[in-house]
C-alpha cells in the first residue's frame, strides 16, 4: 500500500476497484494511457487492459485519499450529463452513441462507482458525507483527458444506482440526468432470457425496502419486477430534481435531439452521422444490427411475465409516461406513492 | 502485491515508482517477451530473479484479479 507516493505518478493509471485493506479503504489503480473507454460496458475496457503483462503484474494500490489528493489537482472534467435506465431499455445504445465521438469520455457501468455507491454496506462506519466526498473523488478520477481533445463526459450509472439519486444529486447538484425506460413486458422478457442484476441478493435487499423473507419465496418473473418498480418509482420520485425521462422508442432519434438539448449539448451533421452508424450495430453483440424489436419481445411473454408487470410494473409505468408527456409543461412537483411491497 | 519472490517484488516496487521503465515494459504486449525485458531490465539494475518466477508471478496476478473481479 503506497501511502507517501508522487501521485503525478498515477498519470494515465484509472481506479479499477474500491476495496478494504485492513488499514482501511483502498483504490487499486490500472494504466490505461491513452486508451478511451469505448467498449459498451467498464469492465470489458479494464479486461482488455488486464490482458497487457505490464498491467497484471504492475498496479498501484493507494489509499482512498489519494483519490482525494488526485481530485484537488486533477479534477478532470466536469460530468455532462448522467444517464440512468430502468435496464433493457437502450441505454447501452445511447452510451454507445455518445462514446464513438472522440470529444466524449463515456463511462458506463463502472464498478468503482458501484462500490462508493454500496460502500456503507461493506463497512457501518462509512458516513452519507463519505459516500459524496468518495463518490466526486472516483468519478473525478475517471474524467481525466486521454486523447487531449476530450470536452464532454457522460456517466452510464448501473439499472439500480438511480435508487441512489438523491445522494448522487447531493454530490453533482448541476449535472443534468435522463432515466430511460421501456414497456415492462418487454423488459421482463429480455430480463429472463438474461438475468443480471435481478436475482434475489445480488443486489442488498434493503434497496428496494422489500422483506427477505417475501423475496425468497417470489418466483423470478415477480422478483424482477419489484425491483425494476423500485428503479422506476425512484426516477419518478426525483424527476423534478434535474432529470428528463426518455423512453425507448423515442430512440435512437432522442440522442441527438431531446437528451443533447437536455444536456446542452451540440452535435455537427458529421457527428450527428458517426452516432447514427452505431445504431446500425447491436449495442452489446456487435455482429447484430440494433432495431426495435419490442413485437418480438411481446410475442415470447409468458402469463408469469404478463402478470408480474400488470401487478407490479404498469402503474410505474403509465405514470412515468404520464409524467413523460407532461414534463415540459409540467411546473410543480406531486407527492409520489410508492407501490406496497 | 504481495509476492513469493522478494527481488521480483523489490524491483517490481522500484518500476512502478520509475515512469520511464514503465514506458519500456509496456512497449511489448507479448508476454515472452516482456518477461524477457522485466528479467534483463532487473538484471541491469542488480535484481536477481529469474523467467520462471515472473511467469509464476503473472499467473498468480491474474487468478487474483479473477477472484476479486468476481468478489
Amino acid at each position: 500500500m503506497d501511502r507517501l507516493m508522487d501521485i503525478n505518478l498515477l498519470d494515465g493509471w484509472v481506479p479499477l476497484r474500491l476495496y478494504w485493506h485492513e488499514k482501511g479503504p483502498a483504490i487499486d489503480w490500472c494504466y490505461l494511457g491513452a486508451r478511451a473507454f469505448t467498449e459498451p460496458f467498464f469492465d470489458q475496457t479494464i479486461g482488455d487492459c488486464l490482458r497487457h503483462p505490464f498491467n497484471l503484474l504492475f498496479r498501484h494500490q493507494t489509499p482512498i485519499e489519494v483519490l482525494q489528493q488526485r481530485y484537488e489537482m486533477h479534477p478532470g472534467i466536469k460530468p455532462t450529463g448522467f444517464i440512468f435506465h430502468m435496464s433493457r431499455s437502450g441505454s447501452t445504445l445511447v452510451s454507445r452513441m455518445l462514446a464513438s465521438l472522440s470529444q466524449n469520455i463515456v463511462i458506463s457501468e463502472a464498478r468503482p462507482i458501484d462500490a462508493t455507491l454500496q460502500a456503507h454496506f461493506k463497512s457501518a462506519e462509512v458516513s452519507e458525507q463519505d459516500r459524496i466526498a468518495w463518490l466526486r473523488w472516483m468519478v473525478s478520477a475517471l474524467a481525466q483527458q486521454r486523447l487531449g481533445g476530450e470536452n464532454h463526459f457522460f456517466i452510464k450509472f448501473s439499472g439500480w444506482h438511480v435508487l441512489e439519486l438523491p445522494l448522487i444529486r447531493k454530490a453533482f447538484p448541476d449535472v443534468p440526468w435522463i432515466f430511460l425506460y421501456r414497456d415492462p413486458i418487454d423488459v421482463l422478457v429480455s430480463e429472463m432470457q438474461e438475468r443480471g442484476q435481478m436475482i434475489p441478493h445480488v443486489l442488498h435487499q434493503s434497496l428496494f425496502g422489500s422483506d427477505a423473507r417475501l423475496v425468497v419465496a417470489m418466483e423470478p418473473e415477480e422478483y424482477s419486477a419489484v425491483v425494476l418498480a423500485a428503479i422506476c418509482h425512484a426516477a419518478l420520485s426525483s424527476r423534478d430534481n434535474g432529470g428528463l425521462l426518455i423512453n425507448y422508442r423515442q430512440l435512437p432519434d432522442a440522442v441527438w435531439s431531446a437528451i443533447s438539448e437536455f444536456f446542452s449539448v451540440r452535435w455537427t451533421e458529421v457527428e450527428k452521422e458517426t452516432m447514427e452508424n452505431v445504431t446500425k450495430i447491436h449495442s452489446k453483440m456487435p455482429a447484430g444490427v440494433f432495431q426495435q424489436d419490442s413485437s418480438r419481445k411481446r410475442e415470447k411473454a409468458t402469463e408469469q411475465v404478463r402478470e408480474a408487470a400488470r401487478r407490479w410494473l404498469y402503474p410505474t409505468y403509465e405514470k412515468l409516461e404520464s409524467a413523460r408527456l407532461g414534463q415540459t409543461m409540467r411546473s410543480s412537483s406531486e407527492e409520489i406513492e410508492r407501490p406496497a411491497i | 502485491m504481495s509476492s513469493n519472490f522478494p527481488e521480483l517484488e523489490r524491483f517490481r516496487l522500484d518500476v512502478l515508482a520509475n515512469p520511464d521503465m514503465q514506458r519500456t515494459l509496456r512497449e511489448t504486449d507479448d508476454q515472452e517477451r516482456f518477461v524477457e525485458l522485466l528479467v534483463s531490465l532487473g538484471s541491469e539494475r542488480g535484481y536477481r530473479f529469474t523467467a520462471p518466477e515472473v511467469e509464476e508471478a503473472l499467473r498468480t496476478s491474474w487468478r487474483s484479479w479473477i477472484e476479486r473481479w468476481i468478489d
